[in-house]
């Protein structure tokens, strides 16, 4: 195993939807004839360079649309570039449409000869394979089941499971490692760098900053079809949130009325409130385990935080929450958190209140400020953040200067 | 190299294998009677035919049990395989941009699987002819000979189609409508002799009236096909299916930009 990638200035040209071009008979035979005129092209993708050594791991990342997929493909060599050049090594696999080709009457063993030729393997070096496959996929005791009774989890393991083990030189990744519990997630995290470690070339697209994080060596960012930034995961990542901010305050309509909290803190658009507006908090309510509004709590006791949200988003939304010291000193929130890391799905419609349970809160006490945000699918920008709007008061015996301040005892011997 | 070429051309065979497989018993998995569904269609087209053509409108064809059914068989085995092959590129975008998989697979997995119907029928087709008085014979060796130039002369028409409907979509529309029609004007259910004089040279132009012809020859008349015509359509078969593959195969690079 050990393939590599390179490309050097790598375009693809794409015909823009040209609304009188014939795309069916009808249209051919009853449109006036026309001379030919050239179709309109546009760069879908524009000037790309990178390589990808053996055992290297590199991200891509942007918005829907940014060319991430074309990319992909090129790479894949199912699409031909119009501009560039490429060069790859070794067998090409992907993890692109997970169980593409399988059906739902088989059982899961016929499948896995099906995706395992599909992914490029000879049928006996897919019944070599299927032991691990099967474990891999913790699938033993359903696999010989039709795949039409699996669960949609236990589909996607086996889809994942016979993907990964067809082990090509070079691995293209679409998006695909966000799925499935949090568990597997990590056992695919372990079998990459596994993969990796073998002398894999691996290439993985993903709106998800954290997996780039964890995952790559180098990331390049995408937008509009040409390259922004090219570097190190912490670079990318650095350019990407800030642009996603600047987004959001350019969204962020300088007409909104300043609002005054409960907490004393005056919400002002642009400077501790961002975002389109498109979906608002309308409301914040912290409160004690019996839903009394309460702003002071004593130490390890139980937080529950009541959001009310307002108007129409397109889709649903993500809902974070963070929490750091009053003391704004610019370190990282002590708890940064959001439904999309903790797989909560929200409803696409009438959703009107989200509220979040925090069984215990073992902080020193303090004072500490809560902000809120709605942010669209993809992280691109907020619908509505308030920054440090919601303060909160930790009471206690103070004896610590330090944050956490979990319950304890000293045993001794 | 060789020894690449011989890895690709064994994982060709496997995904072959293996897609007619399940496209065979994904179909007939949940049937009660499985794969003899296969048999009920054109058993219920026989029926039909040996009332209406042996009885109302008695064409006088000699052993007509038998003789239509091989016309119902060979037809049905080109007609299904074009009609599964038509869309094997559009409905199968995952396929088609799956990095390494070979598409020009998908055509012949088409042909191969439809081909299985027809093998299921032949134990049937043999009992059919001795109840009518006919045995096998020799010419029988032909037979192989006969169901490779159907089979390179509908793969030809396969990739050519399978390639065609992902631009042009209304070729999975009017295909049926051109099957129709050619179950009308091949001689399935009726002979050439049936045919005005002056009007054969025209119906010969088709391939399948040779194709048909030449099973007939084998199974019913017990003599070697006419070399000449069955040699010419292999020929043509084999050019259209150059044609075909290289067309396919250049259409191949644009097939994501249409899906």
């Amino acid at each position: 195993m050990g393939g590599h990638v390179s490309a050097e200035g790598l375009g693809k040209l794409f015909r823009r939807y040209d609304p009188h071009r014939p795309r069916s008979l009808r249209r051919l035979l009853t449109q006036p004839p026309r001379l030919p005129r050239r179709a309109e092209r546009f760069w879908a993708l524009r000037d790309i360079g990178f390589s990808v050594a053996s055992g290297e791991m590199l991200g891509i990342v942007g918005r829907n649309g940014s060319g991430k997929s074309t990319l992909l493909r090129l790479l894949g060599k199912v699409l031909r570039p119009d501009a560039g050049t490429l060069h790859t090594s070794g067998r090409i696999g992907g993890l692109l449409d997970l169980n593409v080709g399988m059906h739902d009457e088989l059982s899961g063993r016929d499948n896995v000869l099906i995706g395992s030729v599909i992914a490029g393997l000879t049928k006996r070096e897919a019944e070599r394979r299927m032991d691990a496959i099967v474990a891999f996929g913790q699938l033993e005791d359903y696999i010989d089941a039709p795949v039409r009774t699996y669960s949609s989890g236990m589909r996607l393991r086996l889809g994942f499971s016979t993907a990964i083990h067809a082990a090509p030189d070079v691995l293209l990744i679409d998006e695909v490692l966000s799925v499935g519990d949090m568990a597997f997630q990590a056992q695919c995290y372990e079998r990459i760098r596994e993969l990796r470690a073998k002398g894999m070339a691996i290439i993985l697209v993903t709106h998800d900053m954290s997996q780039v994080e964890q995952l790559c060596d180098r990331a390049l960012w995408l937008d509009g079809g040409s390259t922004v930034v090219d570097g190190t995961p912490e670079v990318v990542i650095g350019e990407y949130e800030a642009r996603m901010q600047a987004r959001t305050r350019d969204k962020t309509p300088q007409a909104l009325p300043d609002r005054q909290l409960p907490g004393g803190i005056e919400l002002r658009a642009g400077e501790n409130r961002f975002g389109s507006q498109e979906l608002a908090i309308a409301r914040v309510s912290i409160q004690d385990a019996n839903g009394a509004e309460r702003s002071v709590f004593q130490v390890g006791e139980a937080i529950t935080v009541h959001i009310e949200m307002q108007g129409e988003g397109k889709e649903s939304p993500i809902v974070s929450l963070a929490l750091s010291p009053m003391q704004d000193d610019g370190e990282p929130a002590i708890l940064d958190i959001n439904t999309k890391m903790d797989e909560v799905a929200l409803p696409r419609e009438r959703l009107r209140n989200v509220r979040l349970e925090l069984d215990r809160l073992d902080l020193s006490p303090g004072e500490y400020a809560v902000s809120i945000g709605l942010h669209d699918q993809n992280w691109d920008y907020a619908y509505d953040y308030h920054w440090r709007a919601y303060p909160i008061k930790i009471e206690g015996a103070a004896k610590t200067s330090a944050v956490l301040n979990p319950p304890r005892r000293w045993v001794l011997d | 190299m060789t020894n690449d070429r011989r890895d690709r051309i064994n994982h060709w065979k496997d995904v072959v294998a293996l897609l007619v497989s399940r496209d065979f018993r994904g179909r007939y998995q949940h049937a009660r009677i499985g794969a003899l569904w296969a048999l009920v269609s054109p058993l219920l087209f026989l029926t039909v035919f040996y009332f209406l053509f042996g009885h109302v409108l008695d064409l006088g064809i000699e052993n007509y049990a038998s003789f239509a059914f091989i016309g119902i068989l060979v037809w049905n085995w080109t007609q299904s395989s074009l009609m599964s092959a038509v869309t094997s590129m559009s409905a199968n975008p995952g396929l088609v941009a799956q990095p390494g998989f070979p598409l020009g697979t998908l055509p012949v997995v088409s042909v191969v699987a439809a081909f299985l119907n027809l093998l299921i029928a032949l134990p049937l087709l043999v009992i059919l002819t001795v109840i009518e008085g006919v045995a096998p014979t020799a010419a029988y060796l032909a037979l192989p000979l006969v169901v490779a130039v159907q089979f390179f002369f509908t793969l030809a028409l396969c990739f050519v189609i399978a390639a065609l409907n992902v631009a042009l979509r209304d070729v999975e529309q009017i295909l049926p409508v051109l099957l129709q029609l050619g179950y009308y004007v091949t001689p399935i259910f009726y002979s050439l002799s049936n045919i005005p004089d002056a009007l054969q040279p025209y119906f010969r132009l088709n391939p399948m009236v040779t194709v048909i012809t030449s099973y007939r020859d084998i199974v019913l008349r017990g003599i070697w096909p006419d070399w000449a015509s069955l040699g010419m359509v292999l020929f043509g078969s084999l050019l259209l299916l150059w044609f075909g593959q290289s067309y396919f195969q250049r259409a191949r690079q644009s097939f994501l930009e249409e899906l």
